[in-house]
């Protein structure tokens, strides 16, 4: 199966303004849904006021530490983007629409988690501040624990597809979609879009318990950089969920983007809300947690879709 | 193929060099800049040492299971493709494969690898 | 365009809370116009709320320098700030404008502020000495002014470098002047020292009971407000903080609801920071003592609050969600007696921090030593999420309910 691709320059804008709008929309979602959770009276305005906040830590100088790492410095926001431009190259985007629609999508999807891993903890190292250090061993204990249950369900959802192609994966969701006959696997799959992108119960590395740990010691620019960086991963991993569980860009009337776009916007809402009203999830607690209950739900999840697809 | 790898790798690489270009601006070199400044955020005090060092990982017994598991993912790959042809047999071998890999979760459960001291 | 645009905020402003100045980073985060950083390296305006202890002074100047240059410096209600910080001081009420105004002029370039601490590193490494002294690379050569980590024998056995640093007085996340003396191995505390202020507000002579309840309610809701925060849920720190200016019965039910979810709060409290009974046994903390069903209570015997009923004190569990449901049970139990006690007067309060029986120092000394027990071995941010569950006097805002803040 030759992958749907697109000319490498068309990729690079498609690629960019996707990136780009879909860190817009979860920021202003994030903000809007953060005013509504904390019982702002107008929480519409509370968008205007995130755009404020970005322009104005534009405006500010950038910081340094004694001894840090500058070229990791550097490295770590970009790679981190780098990654999450990745994932999004693989994910079809409307009907024979893709930057790389591979035939190893998974494959590809699972390696940008664990360089996803190596770039938070190169923020983390780079500024050689023990707290910012404690954040990124925490990640890598974090990451290393979801990388499994990611690549389970994923390999769940492909099953039926006979595919590690994404767009295979959405081809096989044309009767039914996979939230449904693999219900399992959207919570499963939260877990793990909430871990890459370290957002609300799993913000482990970023967590206000070590006073933002690897973004302590970042200011100006480059924590637009970061945080703008975050928000694009969170929208990538909004759309593969639409992919992979929700019919991608499978629908009736409106052309295939469109689809896809409100369904990523509806999952990036429902990742937003939940960073906002549950707690951040203790370390020890959700490595133990991760293996000893999340995973065997993993091999449950399989073990039901291998036997519903031989049905 | 090769365009979509082309195509891939110049979207991330584009998307990189952005980033990158967002991250140095303003940024102070550290030899120049005014020596308090740079003191490493601790609440106030400076810190005694550098931060860089043997880090211990608590949470290193939990990567040897892990690394089990990279292995029978890489066999799962393959298997997820060929899995509808070859039938139930495919499922029984994959689930005797996971519960032997899950006798291993349960020891590092049992002997607190899992735990955090 | 853009100055007079962005200069309707929200500002950033790294709040130094001192003794007494609970109140004001309260009143920020629930504002729109200031947004509440917690990092100096993000923020534009330093703002000193509350009393500066004399042995904090210098880690104040530090975090000064800590923010980007232009900069600028707020005081609210700050006895005791450093000489070589020049602020601008305000009262709660302006305070809003004023720091809307400073960040106006910082972004025009029209403001800024000095650093105080030297430009070069003080005792800057000097290579390999005449008699052998010295090192290269990063243990002590050409300038690389701070030495490397020395290993110690871990708890497991095995030998690794250990880290001994201060949390210091002045970070987010930790009560107001505590310091948490580590020796990090990884990030597990593997020796630990926590101190806390040994001065902070009191109430003295004859106090309202109304006032004395109210204070409680406000004192405990804030408490509350800075644990949700630390604990991961900023947006739901913002609407107890909202309540925590103002308390109500309504209003502590319905955050009562919201937080005390099974997917909310305790998800992230939940057997953090284990206390045993028999160490919140007078220790001089009324109210820990009462979260694990002990009936240390001043106003038990205090004649004024005769005909007021106190409920019995239960077992809330030692964890941090047990202690912070018994904020939110004697906070509304505090808005019921403050309705009911009318004009009466007392002036032996149960203060809303510990026993007034206690001294100050000696409170500290107990409040220090159940920390540290608590903190020791655990993971770096079980422990921190602990140390906010033990807040001490200085994260009340005693100034509010005097109704007057000392310029």
């Amino acid at each position: 199966m030759t992958p749907a691709t697109l000319h490498p320059l068309l990729a690079v804008v498609v690629g960019g303004l996707v990136l780009a709008g879909g860190a817009v929309v979860v920021g202003a979602l994030d903000a809007v849904v953060g005013a509504a959770v904390a019982g702002d009276p107008r929480p519409a305005t509370a968008g205007v006021r995130a755009w404020r906040r970005v322009v104005l830590a534009w405006r500010r100088p950038g910081t340094v530490t004694e001894r840090p790492d500058l070229v990791l410095w550097v490295v770590a926001p970009a790679a981190y983007v780098g990654v999450a431009a990745l994932a999004l190259a693989v994910l079809p985007l409307g009907d024979g629409i893709a930057i790389a629609d591979v035939r190893t999508g998974i494959v590809v999807f699972g390696a940008v988690e664990v360089l996803a891993m190596v770039a938070v903890f190169l923020h983390g190292w780079a500024a050689n501040s023990a707290l910012a250090l404690v954040g990124a061993y925490r990640f890598v204990a974090e990451s290393l624990s979801f990388l499994l249950l990611s690549m389970f369900v994923l390999i769940a959802a492909a099953l039926p597809a006979e595919s590690m192609a994404f767009g295979e994966i959405v081809a096989s969701q044309q009767g039914l979609w996979n939230v449904v006959r693999q219900p399992l696997g959207l919570p499963l799959f939260t877990v793990v879009a909430l871990g890459t992108t370290f957002w609300g119960p799993l913000n482990l590395p970023d967590g206000a318990d070590i006073a933002t740990g690897t973004s302590l010691e970042v200011g100006g620019p480059a924590y637009i950089a970061w945080q703008v960086a975050r928000r694009a991963m969170l929208a990538v991993y909004a759309i593969a969920t639409s992919v992979v569980f929700l019919g991608g860009h499978l629908g009736p009337v409106l052309p295939g983007p469109v689809w896809l776009a409100l369904k990523s916007v509806v999952v990036a809402s429902g990742f937003v809300w939940l960073g906002h009203r549950v707690g951040r999830v203790p370390m020890d607690r959700f490595v133990r947690v991760a293996w000893t209950v999340l995973l065997p739900l993993s091999f449950l999840h399989l073990a039901v879709t291998g036997a519903v697809v031989l049905l | 193929m090769l365009l979509a790898f082309l195509a891939a790798v110049m979207v991330a690489g584009s998307a990189a060099c952005v980033m990158a270009v967002v991250a140095l601006q303003r940024r102070p070199s550290a030899d120049l800049q005014h020596w308090s400044r740079t003191v490493p955020v601790l609440g106030g005090l400076e810190p005694e040492t550098h931060a860089w060092g043997r880090f211990h990982a608590r949470f290193y017994p939990m990567t040897l299971v892990l690394i089990a598991f990279e292995m029978e993912m890489m066999f799962m790959y393959p298997w997820a493709i060929v899995y509808r042809a070859l039938g139930i047999k495919a499922l029984v071998e994959m689930g005797v494969f996971l519960v032997i890999l899950s006798l291993g979760i349960l020891y590092a459960w049992r002997e607190g690898g899992l735990g955090w001291q | 365009m853009a100055v007079t645009w962005t200069s309707a905020g929200p500002v950033p402003v790294f709040v130094a809370t001192g003794a007494g100045g609970a109140a004001v980073r309260h009143a920020l985060r629930a504002a729109d116009e200031v947004d509440l950083v917690r990092s100096p390296r993000r923020a534009c305006v330093l703002l000193v709320a509350g009393d500066v202890p004399t042995g904090d002074r210098s880690p104040l100047l530090q975090v000064h320098d800590q923010v980007p240059r232009p900069r600028g410096v707020v005081a609210v209600g700050a006895r005791g700030m450093p000489a070589e910080l020049a602020p601008i001081t305000s009262s709660l009420g302006g305070l809003v404008a004023t720091i809307l105004e400073v960040g106006s002029q910082i972004l025009v370039g029209e403001h800024d502020s000095d650093d105080v601490l030297p430009a070069t590193n003080p005792v800057e490494w000097r290579g390999v000495g005449p008699n052998g002294q010295g090192g290269e690379g990063m243990m002590g050569g050409v300038p690389y002014g701070r030495a490397m980590a020395m290993t110690a024998e871990g708890s497991d056995g095995l030998t690794l470098d250990r880290l001994y640093l201060t949390l210091g007085p002045w970070l987010p996340g930790l009560p107001s002047g505590c310091r948490l003396e580590v020796g990090l191995q990884g990030d597990v505390l593997e020796e630990a020292s926590v101190a806390y202020p040994t001065t902070g507000p009191t109430l003295a002579g004859q106090v309202r009971v109304a006032s004395v309840e109210q204070l409680r309610a406000r004192t405990l809701l804030g408490w509350l407000a800075d644990l949700t925060d630390t604990a991961g849920l900023p947006a739901l720190a913002r609407r107890v903080s909202r309540l925590a200016l103002d308390p109500t019965p309504e209003g502590v039910d319905a955050v009562r609801r919201r937080l005390d979810r099974r997917w909310g709060l305790p998800v992230a409290t939940d057997g953090v920071g284990h206390l045993e009974r028999d160490d919140v046994t007078g220790c001089g903390l009324g109210w820990l003592a009462r979260s694990r069903g002990v009936d240390e209570d001043a106003r038990r015997d205090d004649r004024a609050y005769d005909g007021l009923e106190l409920a019995a004190p239960t077992d809330r569990g030692g964890d941090v969600t047990g202690r912070w449901r018994t904020w939110l049970d004697e906070a509304a139990e505090a808005l019921r007696l403050a309705e009911a006690a009318e004009d009466r007067t007392t002036d032996r309060p149960e203060l809303p921090w510990g026993s007034a029986a206690v001294t100050v120092e000696d409170r500290a000394v107990a409040h220090a030593a159940l920390a540290t027990r608590a903190v020791s071995g655990a993971e770096l941010g079980r422990a921190v999420l602990t140390l906010a569950s033990l807040p001490s006097a200085c994260d009340a805002d005693v100034a509010a309910s005097r109704a007057e803040v000392p310029a």
